[in-house]
C-alpha cells in the first residue's frame, strides 16, 4: 500500500471536500475541515507505529518515474529524521484547524488553504526526488502567503510579501543548485538529468562545485530556518499571521530549513559541510544570543515568541553543524520540541487575542488572576520553551549542547548563555502579562479557557512532558538515521566525528549488569 | 528496602499532580493534609533504608530506573548512599513538618490547594536532586527546584514585588546553571558519562588537575547561584516575598543548601583541584561576612533571617571549600533545623501580628506566644553557637578545619570568627527586638499563639535544634562515620587534637557570648537605639549591590537589546533588504527612462541593438 | 509522399475560408453578428482539429515535405513541412485562437458593424502565425510574419477615435515594419551566403552546411543576426521589446490577449524551426548570443514590470521576461524544444486569460488598466479574483501551476548546456517576479476602496478565463500528458 502517497493526498482530498461544501452551509466548514485533518494524522501514526526502530535505511519507499526524459520521479520514503517531522506536521494541523474556530470570514477558503498547506509540508518531508521536493518546498509559500495576507492583522500586506520574497530568494539559489545537481547526477549516470536523491549520493564533485552547491542549498535553508541575519521576515510574518498560521509557521515551516540541512547539505556535500560547519555554527550561535536578546525588549508578545524561535533554531543549527551524533540527534529532538512548545505558545496567544484583540504586552497585567488555567498552561509552555528539564525542550537543547561541546567548545559555551536569556525574556513577559494587579479594566471578567481550548492544548502538553520524561523512543528512531549521515561524512572526508572519552569500561560497575537485565526485560515486554 | 525508593520522588509528584488538577474540588484543608501525607509517607519509606546505614547493614547502591537520554547515555537512576539518605531525611522530614505547619499557616488563602501542589512539586524536585545517580539527573532536580522556588516565591503574584522576586530568583539561578551546564559539558567530554560512580572512580586517572579545576569552578558557579554565594546572592533576600513556610523550607533548610550538597557530592573532583577549593573557601567566607554585615541592620524579621541564611551558607561553602565535607554537611544539617525553626517561628510571629514583618513594631511578644518564644530562643542560641546547642558543634567543626589547614586559611578562620560575632549580635538583636522589651505594636493587633498544626512543628524542630549537634562531637564522631562511605577516596583532614579543638571552641564560644552581650543591652530597652549612621544605612540597603548590577549589567544589556531590536533589525538588516529591493526598482525606473514613447527613440534602439547583434555575431562566429 | 494532400495546409485553408465567410456574412447579414460568431468559433476549432489530424499523420510516419518546386523523387525546396512542430503549433494556435475569441467577444460585441472585420482579421492573423511554423522556406516565413503582423497592426488601432489606440497602431506598424525589413534583409543575406532559402531538401541550407566549410562567414553571420533581430522583435525579447508595453496598453484590452499569445507561439516555433532546425551546425555561434539576450530579457522584463502601475504594461514587461525564460530553453537546442512548447502553450492560455480579465474589469475597449482598479477584486467578484490570482501564480512560476514546469525545464536544459549563470539569473529574476505578481494578488484580496460595483462578466469571457485558469492549474499538477505530447513536437 503506498501509504506515503496516501498520506500526502489525504489533506488534498480534505481540501476538495471542504471546497465542495455548499456555499450557504457555513456551519459545516469547521467540523468537516477538522474531520478531514484527522485521517492524515491517522496515516502518520500508522507510519510511526510500523516504523522499524533501529533501522537507518529509508522505509515505506515508493518510486514511480514521472518524466523519464527529465529524470523526475515520485520517490517517497521516511527515515528517522523525516518520520518525526511528518508526525509533527500531521499533529499540528488538526490542532491549528481546531484552534481556528473563530475564523468566520471566508472560512471555507481558509480551511481549504490550511489543508493544501498540509499537503505541501508533508510533501517536503517525504520527497526524495529533488525536483518534487523543490516543488513542495515552494508551493508552501502560496497558502501561507494567502493565510497571512487574507486573515492577518493591520500590516499583513507588507509582512506576507516579505515572507514570500525572503524565502523565494533562498529558493532561487536552491533551484539553481538543484538544477546543477540534477545535471551532474545525470552525467554521472549516463542519462540527461536525474533528480533522484539516492542517485545523487554517488556523484563526485570538484571541490568548488561542491562548495557552490552547498552554499546554494544553505542560503535557502538558512532563510527558511531563519538563521541570523536572514531572520527579519519571521517576526513580521508571525505578528501578522492568524493564530493557526503562526502555529504552522513556527511548528513545521521553519523545520523545513533545518530538515533540509540535515537531509541535503550534510548528506550530499560532506566535504563542504565539514569546511563550512564553523561559519554556520557561528551564525547559529549569534542567532541564539541575538534572537534571545531582541526578544527581551519586544513590546508585542507574538514578536517576542518569534524572536525566541530565532534563538531556538540557532540551537538546532549549532547541533547540526557540530557534526556529532549527539548534536544531530539533539537537533531533531529540539525540532520536535520547538514545534510543540512554540505551537502551544502561539495557540495560547491566539486564544487570549480572540478575547482582547491586543497582543501588546503593555495592555496586559494581572491576567493570571482573571484566567488562572490559562496562566498555568502559558507558564508551563514558557518553561518548556525555556528548556526546563523534564520537558521536551531540555532534552533537545541539552543533548545539542553536550554534543556540540565536543567539536565546538567555545561556541557552545556561548550558546549555553541562551538558557539565561530564555529565562529572562519568558519570565519577564510572563511577569508583565500575568502578574501584579489587574490594571486594564478590559481584562476584568474575561472567561478562562473553555473545554475546547484546553482539549486543543492537551495533546501538546502531554507530548511535551512525554518526550521530556521518556525520549528514548524518539532517540531510538532518530539516532540510526543520524549516524549514517555522519558515517558518510567520515567516509567521504578527512573529518573524524569526535568521540567522547569512554572511561566506563575502565571501571567495573555492577549496576551495568543490572541495567542489561532491565534492558532485557524491556525487550521482552516489547 | 531500596526497591521502593523511587516512590520518594513519585509520591510527592503524584500529590502535586492531584492537587494541581483536582485541588479545587478537594478543597481546603483536605488538599493540605493530602500533600502532607504524601511527603510523610515518602519520609517513612526512606527511614528504614537510612537506618540501615546507621546500623551498618546498608551499602551504597545505584538503582537503575529507565534509560532517559540514550543519545548521551543518561539513565534515570538513584544513588542511595549515606549522603543522599541524610538529605532525604532532612528534606522529607523537615518538609513534612513544614507541610503540617502550612496547613494552618495558609488557611483561608484562595489558592490553598495550588500552594500544596507547588510544595509537593518542590519536595519531588529536591528528591530528584539529592537522589540522582548522575550529574544530568541532578541537574534536572536542580532546575526543577528552581521552578518550584519560582512558583512559590511569586505565589502571591498579584503583588508586583512577589512576581518580580520570583523572576529574579529564577534568572539569577539560571546564571549559575549556565556554569553548571558548561561543567556538565566538560564532564561528559572527559568521562563520556555523567554517572557519579564512574566519574569519581576514574577521575584521578582520567582527567588532569587543570580539567578538574575547570569542572569544579564551573560547578561552583552553579552552586553559587543556588546557594546564594557572592556575587549571585542577590535573589535570596527578595525571595522572602514568598509565604513564610516557603522561606523556611526552600530558602533556608533545603534548596539553598543544594549547592553545598553538590560540592560535597563532587568531593573527589574538588579534592583534585586545590586551587578551586581555595577559591570556594574564600568566596564562602566573603559571603558569610558580607551577609552578616547586612543582617545586622535589617528591620524586616524575614530579611534578617534571609541574610543570616546567606551568611550560614557561606560557612557551609567555606567548610566544603577547605575540604571539610563532613563538617559542611553537618552544618547543613544543623542549620536546616534551626533555620527552619527560626523561619517558622518568624512566620508564627508574622501570623500573630497580622502580617507585620517590621521588628520595630514588635517587642514583648514572649507573653503572647510562649511556645514560639521558647522554641525560637533555642534556635537563637543554636545559630549563635552557644554550647551545647547544635550550631555550636557544626560551626566549630568548620572553623577548626579551616584553622587546621593553616597558611592563608588562618585569615579565613579569623573572618569566620568575626562572622560568628556578628551572627550572635544580629540574632540577639532579632530575638530581643521581637520577644523582649515593651510591645511596640498598635492597639488593634492582637497577638496570639498559633494553632497546633503550627506549634507542633516548632516543638519538634526545637527538639532537634537542641539535640542534633550531639551526633557529631569530637568525642563521638557518629555523623562522620555515617557519611564515611560517601566520601570514600577523599583525603581526611588531619584531625586536631582534642586539646587544640577545645581551645578553638572556647575562642568561638567567647566570641559568641561577646556578640550576645553586646547586643542584649543595646536592644533590650524601651527606646530602640537609632541606627542611622552611614554604615547602617548602607548596610540596610545591602551595600547597593542590586543597584550596581542594575547600572553595570541590566541597563547596558537592555540598551544593547533595544539597539538590536530598534536599529539592527529594522535599519541594518531590513534596510539592506529594502535597499536591494529599491535598487532593483530603481534600475527598473532608470530603464523606464528609455521608454519615452517616441517611435524615433525606439527605432534607434532597435537599429543600434541590431547593429550590435550583427557585430557580435560576426566576432563570435568569425572563427568557424 | 502524398503531395496532393490537403492536410499539410489545412490550417491555413480553413482559416482563410473562415475569414472570407465571416466577411461575406458580415456584408449580407449586416449587424447579425450572431450568425458569424459560430462561424469564427467553428473555424478555430476546425483548425485545431486539422492540427490533431496532422499530428496523427505525423506520428503515423506520414509527415514530411510538400509542395516542392519540382516534382522529383528527392525533395527540392519544399514549401510546406508537416512535422511535430507544425502540427502541434496548429493545435495550440487553434485552441488559443478560440479561447482568445471567446475572451474578446465583449469587445467584438461593442464594435457593431465593424465586428465582422475584427473577427476576420483575427482569423487571418492566426493563419499567418501558423504559416510561420509550417514552412521551411524563409520567404514564406516572412510572408506569414507579415500576414499576421499587418492584421495585428490593424487590430491594435481598431478602436476608432481613440488617440491611444491610433498611436499604438502606428507605433506598432512603424517599428514592426522596421523589424520585418531587417528580417527580410537577413533572409536575403542568408540566401546570398548559402544559395538557398529552404531549410530542408536538396541544396537546402542544411545540405549546404553538410558539404561546405565556410571560410568567410561574415555575410551569413550578418544574415543570421538580422533574422534574429526580426524574430526577437516579434517575441519582444529585450532590448527589442520597447514597442510592446506601449502597444499592449494602447490596443483594446480584448484584442491584446491574442496578440501577445499568438506571436509568442509562432515566433518561438519559427525560431526553433530556423535555428534549431536549420542552423544546428552553427549552434556554437548563436547559442551564446541567445543566452545573453535571454538574460537581458529576464532582467529588463522583471525590473521594468516591478515599477509598473498599469496591469497591461506589467503584463507586457512580464512577457519580455517570459521571452527570456523561453530563450533559455532554446539555449538547450533540440532538447529545449519540448520545454519551450510546454512553456509557451501554457503561457498563451494564461496571458489570454489575464487580458480577458483586464477587459472584464476595465472594459473591453479600455486602454488603461491601473493595478489599483483590481484592488478588492475578490470582494467584488470572488470568482474573478481567484481566477486572476491563479493566473498570476501560474505566471510567477509557482509549483503546481503550469508556469513552474516549463520554467524549471527550461532552466534544466540551459543547465545541461552548461549555462548555469543563466539559470541563476533566471531563478533570481523569478523571485523579483514574485514581487510584482504578488502585488497584484495582494491587491485582489485587500479590502479595496469604495469601488464595489458588481462585476458580471459575460458567459463567453467567463468561459475563456475559466479555461485558461483550469489549464494553468491542470498542467501544473498533471503536466505529464502535455509533456508526453511536446516531446514529439519537434522539427525535422
Amino acid at each position: 500500500m503506498p501509504v506515503l502517497s496516501i498520506l500526502i493526498v489525504l489533506p488534498l482530498v480534505g481540501a476538495i471536500v471542504v471546497g465542495l461544501l455548499p456555499r450557504h452551509r457555513t456551519e459545516l466548514v469547521y467540523p468537516i475541515a477538522l474531520a478531514m485533518s484527522i485521517p492524515p494524522l491517522a496515516a502518520a501514526l500508522h507510519i510511526l507505529w510500523y516504523f522499524n526502530a533501529g533501522d537507518a535505511s529509508f522505509q515505506f519507499g515508493e518510486h514511480i518515474v514521472l518524466v523519464e526524459s527529465f529524470g523526475i520521479s515520485w520517490t517517497l520514503a521516511v527515515d528517522g529524521i523525516s518520520l518525526f517531522m511528518v508526525v509533527l506536521t500531521a499533529l499540528l494541523f488538526p490542532i491549528s484547524i481546531a484552534a481556528s474556530h473563530s475564523i468566520t470570514d471566508r472560512a471555507k477558503t481558509y480551511m481549504v488553504l490550511m489543508l493544501i498547506l498540509e499537503t505541501g509540508v508533508l510533501g517536503v518531508f517525504l520527497s526524495l526526488d529533488l525536483f518534487v521536493f523543490f516543488a513542495f518546498f515552494e508551493i508552501v509559500l502560496i497558502p501561507m502567503y494567502l493565510l497571512i495576507s487574507m486573515w492577518g492583522s493591520e500590516n499583513r500586506a507588507y509582512a506576507s510579501l516579505k515572507f514570500v520574497l525572503f524565502t523565494a530568494v533562498g529558493s532561487a539559489f536552491l533551484l539553481a543548485s538543484i538544477v546543477a545537481l540534477g545535471v551532474l547526477t545525470g552525467e554521472q549516470l549516463g542519462t540527461l538529468v536525474n533528480f533522484d536523491f539516492r542517485n545523487m549520493l554517488s556523484v563526485e564533485f570538484s571541490s568548488t562545485t561542491e562548495l557552490a552547491l552547498f552554499v546554494g542549498f544553505a542560503i535557502a535553508f538558512a532563510i527558511k530556518i531563519p538563521l541570523f541575519p536572514f531572520h527579519t521576515w519571521l517576526p513580521d510574518a508571525h505578528t501578522e499571521a492568524p493564530t493557526a498560521g503562526s502555529v504552522i509557521l513556527a511548528g513545521v515551516l521553519l523545520k523545513m530549513g533545518t530538515y533540509g540541512f540535515l537531509r541535503f547539505n550534510l548528506t550530499l556535500f560532506p566535504q563542504a559541510a565539514v569546511d563550512l560547519a564553523i561559519p554556520l555554527a557561528i551564525l547559529g550561535v549569534i542567532g541564539i544570543v541575538y534572537g534571545a536578546a531582541v526578544a527581551i525588549v519586544q513590546p508585542d508578545i507574538k514578536r517576542l515568541i518569534a524572536y525566541s524561535s530565532v534563538s531556538h533554531m540557532g540551537f538546532i543549527v549549532l547541533g547540526t553543524f557540530a557534526l556529532t551524533t549527539q548534536g544531530l540527534s539533539g537537533s531533531v529532538v529540539l525540532m520536535i520540541s520547538h514545534g510543540l512548545t512554540t505551537g502551544a505558545l502561539f495557540l495560547l496567544i491566539g486564544m487570549v487575542y480572540e478575547r482582547t484583540h491586543t497582543r501588546k504586552i503593555a495592555d496586559y497585567g494581572g491576567l493570571a488572576k482573571v484566567m488562572p488555567v490559562y496562566a498555568g498552561i502559558f507558564l508551563f509552555s514558557a518553561f518548556a520553551s525555556a528548556g526546563l528539564p523534564g520537558l521536551s525542550g531540555f532534552i533537545g537543547e541539552f543533548t545539542i549542547l553536550i554534543g556540540a561541546y565536543l567539536s565546538l567548545p567555545v561556541l557552545t559555551i556561548i550558546a549555553g548563555s541562551g538558557v539565561i536569556l530564555a529565562a529572562i525574556y519568558l519570565l519577564w513577559a510572563y511577569e508583565r502579562v500575568f502578574t501584579g494587579p489587574v490594571t486594564n479594566s478590559k481584562l476584568e471578567g474575561l472567561k478562562d479557557l473553555g473545554f475546547r481550548e484546553v482539549a486543543i492544548l492537551a495533546p501538546l502538553i502531554v507530548l511535551i512532558i512525554g518526550i521530556g520524561v521518556y525520549p528514548k523512543p524518539v532517540f531510538d528512531r532518530v539516532e540510526p538515521s543520524v549516524e549514517i549521515i555522519l558515517d558518510r561524512i567520515e567516509a567521504e572526508t578527512e573529518f573524524e566525528v569526535p568521540e567522547f572519552a569512554r572511561v566506563s569500561d575502565l571501571v567495573d560497575i555492577d549496576y551495568e549488569a543490572e541495567r542489561e537485565v532491565s534492558d532485557h526485560d524491556d525487550g521482552e515486554e516489547g | 528496602m531500596t526497591d521502593l525508593l523511587w516512590l520518594v520522588v513519585a509520591l510527592p509528584l503524584l500529590g502535586a499532580v492531584i492537587n494541581l488538577l483536582f485541588g479545587k474540588r478537594i478543597g481546603e484543608p483536605i488538599s493540605g493534609w493530602l500533600a502532607f501525607g504524601f511527603v510523610a509517607i515518602s519520609w517513612a519509606i526512606a527511614v528504614p533504608a537510612t537506618l540501615s546505614f546507621v546500623t551498618g547493614s546498608g551499602h551504597t547502591e545505584t538503582i537503575y530506573l529507565f534509560s532517559w537520554i540514550p543519545a548521551i547515555g543518561v539513565d534515570a537512576a538513584i544513588l542511595w548512599d549515606p549522603l543522599s539518605a541524610l538529605m532525604t531525611m532532612i528534606v522529607t522530614g523537615i518538609g513534612s513538618l513544614i507541610h503540617l505547619y502550612s496547613i494552618g499557616y495558609m488557611r483561608g488563602d484562595e489558592r490553598y490547594p495550588r500552594f500544596f501542589a507547588f510544595m509537593n512539586l518542590f519536595i519531588a524536585s529536591m528528591m530528584i536532586l539529592v537522589l540522582a545517580a548522575n550529574y544530568a539527573v541532578m541537574f534536572v532536580g536542580w532546575e526543577l527546584v528552581g521552578l518550584s522556588s519560582y512558583l512559590l516565591i511569586s505565589f502571591w503574584f498579584t503583588k508586583p514585588s512577589a512576581a518580580a522576586a520570583g523572576k529574579k530568583a529564577f534568572i539569577v539561578n539560571r546564571i549559575g546553571d549556565w556554569g553548571f551546564i558548561v561543567a556538565l559539558m566538560i564532564i561528559f567530554i572527559s568521562f563520556g558519562t555523567f554517572d557519579f560512580h564512574t566519574v569519581f572512580a576514574s577521575a584521578p586517572t582520567a582527567i588532569t588537575v587543570g580539567t578538574a579545576t575547570a569542572i569544579t569552578l564551573l560547578l561552583f558557579v552553579g552552586a553559587a547561584g543556588k546557594s546564594a554565594q557572592l556575587p549571585l546572592h542577590i535573589w535570596l533576600p527578595d525571595a522572602m516575598e514568598g509565604p513564610t513556610p516557603v522561606s523556611a523550607l526552600i530558602h533556608a533548610a533545603t534548596m539553598v543548601t543544594a549547592g553545598v550538597f553538590m560540592i560535597a557530592r563532587s568531593a573527589v573532583l574538588f579534592e583534585m583541584a586545590p586551587v578551586a577549593g581555595a577559591i570556594v573557601a574564600v568566596v564562602g567566607t566573603a559571603t558569610a561576612l558580607l551577609a552578616a554585615l547586612i543582617a545586622i541592620s535589617q528591620t524586616d524579621i524575614k530579611k534578617v533571617l534571609a541574610y543570616s541564611t546567606i551568611s550560614q551558607l557561606g560557612y557551609m561553602v567555606l567548610g566544603v571549600g577547605v575540604g571539610a565535607y563532613t563538617a559542611g554537611i553537618f552544618h547543613l544539617t544543623t542549620h536546616a533545623f534551626f533555620k527552619a525553626l527560626l523561619f517558622l517561628g518568624a512566620g508564627s510571629v508574622i501570623h500573630a501580628m497580622a502580617d507585620e514583618q517590621d521588628m520595630r513594631k514588635m517587642g514583648g511578644l514572649r507573653k503572647n506566644m510562649p511556645i514560639t518564644f521558647i522554641t525560637m530562643g533555642a534556635a537563637w542560641l543554636a545559630i549563635s553557637g552557644i554550647f551545647p546547642f547544635s550550631g555550636f558543634w557544626s560551626k566549630d567543626e568548620i572553623l577548626a578545619a579551616t584553622f587546621a589547614k593553616g597558611g592563608g586559611f588562618i585569615l579565613l578562620w579569623g573572618v569566620g570568627l568575626l562572622v560568628a560575632l556578628l551572627t550572635a549580635f544580629y540574632m540577639t538583636r532579632l530575638f530581643v527586638m521581637t520577644f523582649l522589651g515593651k510591645p511596640r505594636w498598635s492597639g488593634d493587633v492582637q497577638p496570639h499563639e498559633s494553632p497546633a498544626t503550627m506549634t507542633i512543628p516548632l516543638v519538634v524542630l526545637g527538639f532537634f535544634t537542641v539535640s542534633v549537634g550531639l551526633i557529631n562531637t569530637p568525642v563521638r564522631l557518629a555523623f562522620e562515620h555515617f557519611l564515611e562511605s560517601s566520601f570514600e577516596g577523599v583525603a581526611h583532614i588531619e584531625a586536631l587534637t582534642f586539646g587544640s579543638f577545645s581551645i578553638l571552641a572556647t575562642v568561638a564560644l567567647v566570641v559568641a557570648v561577646v556578640g550576645i552581650a553586646w547586643a542584649w543591652p543595646k536592644y533590650n530597652t524601651d527606646e530602640l537605639p537609632a541606627e542611622d549612621g552611614k554604615f547602617w544605612q548602607r548596610s540596610l540597603l545591602a551595600f547597593g549591590v542590586d543597584e550596581i548590577y542594575g547600572r553595570t549589567i541590566v541597563a547596558p544589556g537592555k540598551k544593547a537589546s533595544e539597539w538590536a531590536a530598534d536599529s539592527m533589525d529594522p535599519k541594518v538588516i531590513d534596510g539592506a533588504a529594502h535597499g536591494i529591493g529599491r535598487g532593483i526598482s530603481g534600475f527598473g525606473s532608470v530603464l523606464g527612462k528609455m521608454q519615452t514613447g517616441q517611435v524615433r527613440g525606439y527605432a534607434g534602439v532597435l537599429a543600434v541593438a541590431g547593429a550590435i547583434l550583427i557585430i557580435v555575431f560576426v566576432v563570435v562566429g568569425g572563427g568557424f | 509522399m502524398q503531395n496532393a494532400s490537403f492536410l499539410p495546409v489545412a490550417f491555413e485553408v480553413i482559416q482563410l475560408a473562415g475569414a472570407l465567410l465571416v466577411l461575406l456574412v458580415g456584408v449580407i447579414a449586416g449587424k447579425q453578428r450572431r450568425v458569424w460568431a459560430p462561424i469564427a468559433g467553428v473555424t478555430f476549432l476546425a483548425s485545431a482539429g486539422a492540427g490533431v489530424l496532422q499530428w496523427r499523420a505525423v506520428s503515423e510516419g506520414s509527415g514530411g515535405f510538400f509542395f516542392s518546386t519540382q516534382e522529383l523523387e528527392i525533395m527540392r525546396s519544399p514549401m510546406v513541412v508537416m512535422d511535430g512542430l507544425s502540427a502541434f503549433a496548429a493545435i495550440v494556435l487553434g485552441l488559443v485562437g478560440f479561447v482568445a475569441l471567446l475572451g474578446s467577444w465583449d469587445l467584438v460585441a461593442s464594435l457593431g458593424k465593424r465586428s465582422s472585420e475584427f473577427v476576420a482579421l483575427t482569423l487571418l492573423a492566426v493563419a499567418g502565425l501558423h504559416m510561420m511554423t509550417v514552412t521551411p522556406n524563409l520567404v514564406v516565413i516572412f510572408i506569414g510574419l507579415e500576414t499576421a503582423s499587418i492584421s495585428f497592426y490593424v487590430l491594435a488601432g481598431f478602436i476608432r477615435g481613440s488617440r491611444k489606440s491610433d498611436e499604438s497602431a502606428l507605433k506598432y506598424f512603424l517599428l514592426g515594419s522596421l523589424a520585418s525589413a531587417m528580417f527580410l534583409y537577413g533572409v536575403a543575406l542568408t540566401f546570398a551566403a548559402t544559395g538557398s532559402l529552404s531549410i530542408y531538401g536538396v541544396n537546402s541550407i542544411r545540405d549546404f552546411f553538410s558539404i561546405t566549410i565556410i571560410t568567410e562567414p561574415g555575410i551569413l553571420l550578418a544574415g543570421l543576426a538580422l533574422m534574429f533581430v526580426g524574430l526577437f522583435f516579434k517575441i519582444s525579447a529585450a532590448p527589442f521589446h520597447q514597442w510592446a508595453p506601449d502597444v499592449y496598453q494602447g490596443a483594446p484590452s480584448g484584442a491584446v490577449g491574442l496578440m501577445a499569445a499568438g506571436v509568442k507561439i509562432a515566433g518561438f516555433a519559427a525560431l526553433a524551426r530556423i535555428f534549431i532546425g536549420g542552423f544546428v551546425s552553427q549552434t556554437d555561434v548563436w547559442v551564446p548570443i541567445v543566452a545573453v539576450v535571454a538574460a537581458i530579457s529576464m532582467i529588463v522584463g522583471t525590473t521594468m514590470a516591478l515599477v509598473q502601475t498599469d496591469l497591461k504594461r506589467l503584463l507586457a514587461y512580464s512577457g519580455v521576461a517570459h521571452s527570456g525564460y523561453l530563450l533559455a530553453a532554446m539555449v538547450g537546442g533540440i532538447r529545449g524544444i519540448p520545454p519551450m512548447w510546454f512553456y509557451v502553450s501554457t503561457y498563451a492560455f494564461m496571458i489570454v486569460g489575464a487580458f480577458t480579465i483586464v477587459s472584464v474589469v476595465c472594459g473591453p475597449a479600455s486602454t488603461a488598466a491601473p493595478i489599483d482598479s483590481f484592488k478588492g477584486l475578490a470582494k467584488r467578484s470572488p470568482e474573478m479574483g481567484w481566477l486572476l490570482a491563479i493566473i498570476m501564480f501560474g505566471m510567477s512560476g509557482m509549483p503546481f501551476f503550469a508556469g513552474f514546469v516549463g520554467k524549471v525545464f527550461a532552466f534544466v536544459v540551459a543547465g545541461e548546456a552548461g549555462y548555469m549563470w543563466l539559470v541563476v539569473i533566471g531563478t533570481l529574476t523569478t523571485v523579483v517576479g514574485f514581487a510584482f505578481y504578488l502585488r497584484v494578488v495582494s491587491g485582489i484580496f485587500s479590502s479595496g476602496d469604495d469601488d464595489d460595483r458588481e462585476i458580471d462578466p459575460s458567459l463567453s469571457a467567463r468561459f475563456a478565463i475559466v479555461i485558461s485558469a483550469v489549464a494553468t492549474v491542470l498542467f501544473g499538477i498533471v503536466p505529464w500528458p502535455l509533456l508526453d505530447v511536446v516531446r514529439e513536437a519537434l522539427p525535422f
